[in-house]
């Protein structure tokens, strides 16, 4: 018996100490710095750290982070240990949520009366409940008290999603969008080389004719996940092309009146008509689309790079040819915001300066930096792109882009697509409309006209 | 010794009985006490609360706000309800369909053959697989170009381009519908078969005698022998049929299908609930949904008890 005490008190001391190891230095994460701020804080890093007046003696608040535990638990437990050392007496208790229902956990949480102090969400979340009227408005809460704070964060990523005007959120990390993959088994096969492939959408429609044609039907250009993104999409497209959403006073949207537009829905029809793109486009969402380009069916994948695990794990033969160059544009150069987390705070939290302190502190420069050497996403905060890991490149097919953020994060423009109010509503009136164009129930035209009337008729009745 | 009379005798018998009478009572309703806890917490309160929320406008994350018949007045202007309602009667073309299929399989599978327990087990195995496992299956079936029956098609020179499965607005509930058939035949077998184990073989024996052939023997002593199975399953594949949503939702990626195609009334009403945080609405959808379930059961087992009646 006593052996067998001995035996378990061995493992479960080997255990820990594996543990413990393992969380400073982890062989799947090569970037982390294990002696930089964020894993070794001195007391004048929590003395820098803490900005937030006011915060709630002996709060214990609750973090709800989205999708990224068990897989990030360790590097999320550091930032919880630096928060609690820079505010003692805050604590904090971290509640992970999965990927699938977090959206209804989050509603339930709000029905019941018991949210989570610091919420993490999509950023096409935030409309409905900032709509709702139970998340703390942060151009109140930052933006007039803190405007210093408020000035290192990426300023697309902070109106992303705004409603009358107000933005509910803080931004956290950034998916890159201004980059895409291309397949070069393909391209060589083909006999083609980077410089030939298209720059803009335009040049990409005769283009995905030859690809078709070249291949003898074996290849496409690109497929879209428009079962998933058309709704957004397509509205994110018109401003690509300086088509204009919205009137000047943003009360009705007026892209109907531009003859591109119905243009756009023209060109996408015709390359669904002949073949030169997969009919299963008008279904497919992004896993689907990425599982296309890992099967070696298409050229190009047009994805943030942070999914480009994905292909490695479907097909590493294709992972390893792939080369990133810069997305297609629309006519007017634009590049717009792509996705954003974000955290919100419940109006009604019981400690609304622990919370936002905590959100401060989660999204600080340090923080995010040390997130982004985890995984290929990218800070929100401006500071962070000061660090000279953002300068440099590894060893990694996402690392060469580490240095071109900043640039792109400073430049790129929130495209207000995702301040709509009733969102979801206006995400199928497009899609719905967008069907009907490509699947000839009407013309484009038509389409776009009804599109407009019925988005404006939500807008009428807010 | 205290002797007592007949009467404080009789007496005494009376309330011993009363007692255990009421003790039997007490223990039958103590047994009854925690299914109708369980049915009153799970299913009379939401149903009530279901009722109240259609006549509210509720959005889930901020208490509702009465608004009356909205809701309902709202129901009928709107051409998406009548579209999840039609295509959820379309979807009840799967109940003749599964009833007559999965009759003639029991029939095959109810034969004295070495290993025939392995073909039922077979044909059984669709029922209790996931129904997100069976839509990944199916979205390769359905494919294209290349999924197994296009590709097949393809290979074969029997079509030249590929059959849009999934991705053209007349062919989505039917391939969906295909699903629900495929899952749901070797359940209703089961059913069918063990109700063909209970008709006397000296029937079939007879009608042989009297020169009846196997489809003649089946239409007048097989379908009559398990009339309550096919009423029971008629029944409860209709009002599957009618409430259908995990099928629609896995295949369409929980969009409906192109062109809200695949929309049916209970997508609907998730769509509206858990997509549009329109609750209120979605309850409005709810009682009527509840209320057509209810009336259509009635008339379909009215109609099937007269089918028995008139054939006694």
């Amino acid at each position: 018996m006593k052996r067998l005490t001995l035996i378990l008190l061995i493992v479960a001391l080997a255990a820990v100490a594996t543990n413990v190891a393992f969380a400073q230095d982890r062989p799947d994460r090569p970037n982390r710095d294990t002696k930089g701020v964020f894993w070794n804080p001195s007391p004048a890093d929590y003395d820098r750290w803490r900005v937030i007046e006011g915060v709630e003696e002996g709060a214990t608040i609750r973090f709800w982070p989205w999708a990224l535990t068990p897989d990030f638990e360790d590097y999320l437990n550091q930032v919880i240990k630096n928060f609690e050392a820079t505010y003692p007496g805050v604590k904090v208790i971290m509640e992970g949520q999965p990927a699938a229902g977090a959206r209804d956990n989050i509603r339930n949480s709000f029905a019941a009366g018991n949210p989570a102090d610091v919420i993490n969400m999509s950023d096409g979340w935030v409309a409905e409940f900032a709509e709702a009227g139970v998340l703390m408005n942060m151009d109140e809460a930052v933006t007039a008290r803190y405007p210093d704070i408020r000035a290192e964060y990426v300023d697309g990523a902070w109106k992303k999603v705004t409603f009358k005007g107000a933005s509910y959120h803080i931004p956290w990390y950034l998916a890159l969008s201004n980059v895409m993959a291309v397949n070069t088994l393909i391209l060589d096969e083909l006999g083609l080389t980077l410089d030939d492939l298209p720059k803009t959408w335009e040049e990409s429609y005769p283009f995905a004719k030859r690809v078709r044609e070249e291949s003898g039907g074996k290849y496409y250009l690109y497929s879209f996940p428009w079962g998933e993104l058309a709704g957004l999409g397509v509205l994110n497209t018109f401003v690509g092309e300086g088509i204009p959403v919205y009137n000047e006073d943003r009360s009705r949207v007026i892209f109907n009146t531009d003859p591109r537009a119905a243009g756009i829905l023209a060109s996408y029809k015709e390359l669904l008509d002949n073949d030169y793109i997969p009919r299963a486009s008008l279904t497919d969402d992004v896993r689907r689309m990425i599982d296309r380009f890992s099967q070696g069916e298409i050229l190009l994948l047009q994805t943030g790079p942070q999914l480009l695990r994905l292909v490695r794990e479907n097909n590493e033969q294709v992972y390893n040819s792939l080369k990133l160059v810069n997305a297609l544009v629309g006519a007017a150069n634009i590049r717009s915001i792509g996705g954003v987390q974000t955290l919100v705070i419940p109006k009604d939290t019981k400690f609304p300066n622990a919370a936002l302190a905590f959100a401060i502190f989660l999204t600080n420069a340090d923080t995010q930096t040390a997130f982004s050497r985890e995984v290929p996403i990218y800070s929100s905060n401006l500071k962070s792109y000061d660090d000279p890991f953002f300068q440099t490149t590894g060893t990694q097919l996402t690392d060469s882009l580490r240095p071109l953020a900043k640039e792109y994060f400073t430049t790129a423009v929130n495209t207000n697509i995702l301040s709509f109010p009733r969102l979801a509503e206006v995400e199928q009136i497009v899609l719905g409309e967008f069907q009907a164009a490509l699947l000839s129930v009407k013309s484009p035209q038509q389409a776009v006209d009804d599109m407009a009337k019925r988005i404006n008729a939500i807008l009428e009745a807010q | 010794m205290v002797s007592l009379s007949r009467s404080e005798t009789l007496q005494a018998l009376e309330a011993g009985k009363r007692r255990r009478q009421l003790q039997r009572l007490l223990v039958a309703y103590g047994f009854l006490l925690p299914a109708f806890a369980f049915f009153l917490v799970f299913l009379i309160i939401p149903l009530i609360a279901v009722v109240y929320l259609s006549f509210t406008s509720y959005n889930i994350v901020t208490p509702p706000q009465w608004v009356g018949l909205e809701n309902y007045a709202r129901l009928l202007q709107d051409p998406l309800f009548w579209r999840g309602l039609r295509n959820s009667f379309i979807y009840l073309v799967v109940t003749p369909i599964l009833i007559v299929l999965s009759i003639s399989l029991a029939i095959v599978v109810n034969r004295k053959l070495r290993g025939i327990f392995i073909f039922r087990t077979i044909y059984y195995i669709p029922a209790v697989t996931s129904v997100v496992a069976v839509g990944m299956i199916f979205e390769i079936v359905f494919a294209e170009p290349s999924g197994l029956i296009n590709g097949a098609l393809l290979a074969l020179g029997i079509i030249n381009r590929p059959i849009n499965f999934l991705t053209h607005p007349d062919s989505v509930l039917i391939s969906i519908m295909l699903v629900t058939i495929w899952r749901g035949i070797g359940f209703y077998m089961v059913i069918f078969l063990a109700a063909l184990q209970a008709v006397p073989e000296e029937l079939y024996e007879a009608a042989a005698i009297d020169g009846a052939n196997r489809f003649q023997q089946h239409l007048y002593i097989t379908v009559p022998g398990i009339r309550p199975s096919i009423i029971f399953v008629a029944i409860i594949s209709s009002i599957s049929a009618l409430k259908v949503f995990e099928e629609i939702f896995v295949m369409t990626n929980g969009s409906g299908g192109v062109l809200d195609s695949a929309l049916t009334l209970m997508f609907y009403l998730y769509r509206q609930a858990f997509v549009n945080s329109s609750a209120g609405y979605a309850s409005a959808i709810a009682v009527v949904f509840t209320l057509i379930t209810l009336g259509f059961s009635i008339a379909n087992l009215r109609f099937l008890e007269r089918g028995t009646r008139d054939n006694r």
